[in-house]
């Protein structure tokens, strides 16, 4: 079924195992191409929502589909190749040995022969413009060349949908710009979790702003910004 | 705040970093292997093993001085190996008396505690030089090459990883602590304000205290590992990780690093069968 949606939420309700309520009814629809930012204070319910995108969190009630696929246990395996997750802190995220055993990870697990696999890492870790990096050791970089690698890890298993947890939270200046350039050139659908303002007004059309498990706006983002009112209301600060 | 100093890779231009790990790792075990098997008090095989193990610290341009301190670590076993001084049968070099009880150093014992002694110390030479020639993540391919089964070499893989984010971790709280671990001001200087804050305010708070302390720090350290595990897991599921552990097949080994292989192993067999001999 293919709904022209690339994510789409339908009714989601999800409670962790302690009975904390983190997600409440959210509905969102994101289409190809969207960059899309996701908003609002901390423990509003974003990185579950994300994690439910890649089918790390399932539903109580309530649907995701993304391209097409509703995501089940038949299904997860190939939303996880289609939805490339990068996690906040980029040490979660990188956990191999090397740089390069890092990149390969996603496509060795696709099962591609090893030609593919050098290629596509090659070609991601060119897409960040760290192709020197190829050999290095993961803990001897620095955060920002970590953040950079872990979007690679997941532009190596070429998704058609990113999600991005904070990408420029704890990054200098120089380094968020180098970032902020990079998510520019990238051509796949977005959703971003972020604080910094800033960089949605800069990069994404479309802003969610999520409190308390629900969605409270989904606006155009010159519009959402504009709005004093619904800033200050969920402690977002321009 | 990096804790590389961890990291025993010593980067030089010599041939035995030049070597195949594959190469590295087997002959390393292979060297253990002939220690372990040479008998004890063949002491002729011993100098040879002895001048193979110092020919191999000198061709890894490491410094004879960085092998020697780091093999030091292995000293502490050697306690292990200690009774064998006094429980071995044979003619008494030495006895005392403590009271009821005789001792007696025996010329069998101290025969076996030297060999001991002494196989031990090249054995760990070995392992220093292998360390500190072969990056670990060449280490971890030629565990899988010699069968180390891939869970366990995974394992090896992430906990060599994630130590370095756990000790920096440390770092970071111990910096937190001394951050806050102030003396007040009336504990400078002399005479009687000095001693009655002594005495009421102990600085730096009573052991109890500060084990607790510690114990907080221990217990915390735990619970941001265990969350950090999950999300670690929570990553490596998101790109596809399904409880098996993949690799790309290992490369064949190049003609000239089997003969090298090959003369080395020749070289250890000898050896052995030497001990044998005398």
């Amino acid at each position: 079924m293919n709904t022209g949606f690339t994510a789409e939420i339908e009714h989601l309700s999800f409670a962790y195992g302690d009975g904390h309520q983190a997600l409440r009814d959210v509905s969102l629809g994101i289409r190809p191409g969207e960059k899309v930012a996701l908003v609002g204070p901390n423990g509003a319910g974003k990185s579950t929502l994300m994690l439910h995108l890649n089918g790390i969190l399932r539903p109580n009630s309530g649907a995701v589909r993304v391209g097409g696929l509703t995501l089940d246990d038949k299904t997860v395996g190939r939303v996880r190749a289609r939805v490339g997750l990068v996690f906040q802190d980029p040490d979660d995220q990188l956990f191999s040995p090397t740089v390069f055993d890092d990149v390969a990870f996603g496509p060795i697990y696709q099962g591609l022969a090893e030609r593919e696999v050098r290629a596509r890492v090659a070609r991601a870790l060119a897409d960040v413009h760290m192709q020197e990096y190829i050999d290095r050791v993961s803990h001897h970089l620095s955060v920002g060349e970590k953040k950079r690698i872990a979007i690679a890890t997941v532009l190596a298993m070429e998704p058609e949908f990113l999600v991005l947890d904070e990408p420029t939270a704890g990054l200098d200046p120089r380094a968020r710009r180098g970032l902020i350039t990079l998510l520019r050139a990238l051509p796949q659908t977005m959703l971003i979790s972020t604080h910094d303002l800033r960089m949605v007004a800069e990069l994404l059309p479309r802003t969610v702003v999520m409190d308390g498990g629900r969605i409270m706006a989904d606006r155009p983002t010159a519009e959402a910004l504009a709005d004093a009112a619904l800033l200050a209301a969920h402690g977002l600060e321009l | 705040m990096h804790a590389h100093f961890l990291d025993p890779y010593q980067p030089r231009p010599s041939l035995i970093h030049a070597l195949d790990p594959r190469v590295k790792l087997m002959l390393a075990l292979a060297f253990i292997l002939a220690a372990a098997l040479i008998p004890i008090g063949a002491w002729p095989a011993y100098v040879l093993l002895l001048a193979l193990a110092l020919s191999v610290v000198m061709l890894s341009e490491l410094g004879a001085g960085f092998v020697l301190k780091r093999s030091a670590l292995a000293l502490p076993f050697v306690l292990a190996a200690i009774p064998i001084l006094f429980t071995a049968k044979g003619a008494p070099l030495w006895s005392a008396s403590l009271g009821p009880w005789a001792i007696a150093i025996s010329d069998a014992g101290a025969q076996r505690f030297f060999s001991v002694l002494l196989k031990s110390w090249l054995s760990v030479q070995m392992a220093i030089v292998l360390a500190a020639s072969t990056p670990f993540p060449q280490l971890l391919l030629a565990m899988r090459a010699v069968r180390i089964p891939r869970l366990i070499v995974a394992i090896f893989g992430l906990m060599w990883r994630y130590l370095f984010v756990l000790v920096d971790e440390v770092l970071r709280l111990l910096r937190a602590r001394a951050a806050r671990s102030g003396d007040p001001d009336a504990a400078a200087g002399m005479g009687w304000r000095k001693l009655t804050t002594r005495l009421t305010a102990r600085r730096g708070g009573t052991l109890a205290w500060r084990a607790h302390v510690a114990g907080g720090m221990a217990g915390n350290l735990l619970v941001r590992s265990f969350d950090r595990g999950e999300r670690i897991y929570a990553a490596m599921t998101a790109r596809g990780y399904d409880g098996e552990v993949r690799a790309f097949p290992l490369p064949a080994l190049p003609a000239g690093q089997r003969i090298i292989l090959g003369g080395g192993l020749a070289l250890l067999s000898l050896l052995v069968f030497l001990g044998y001999l005398v």
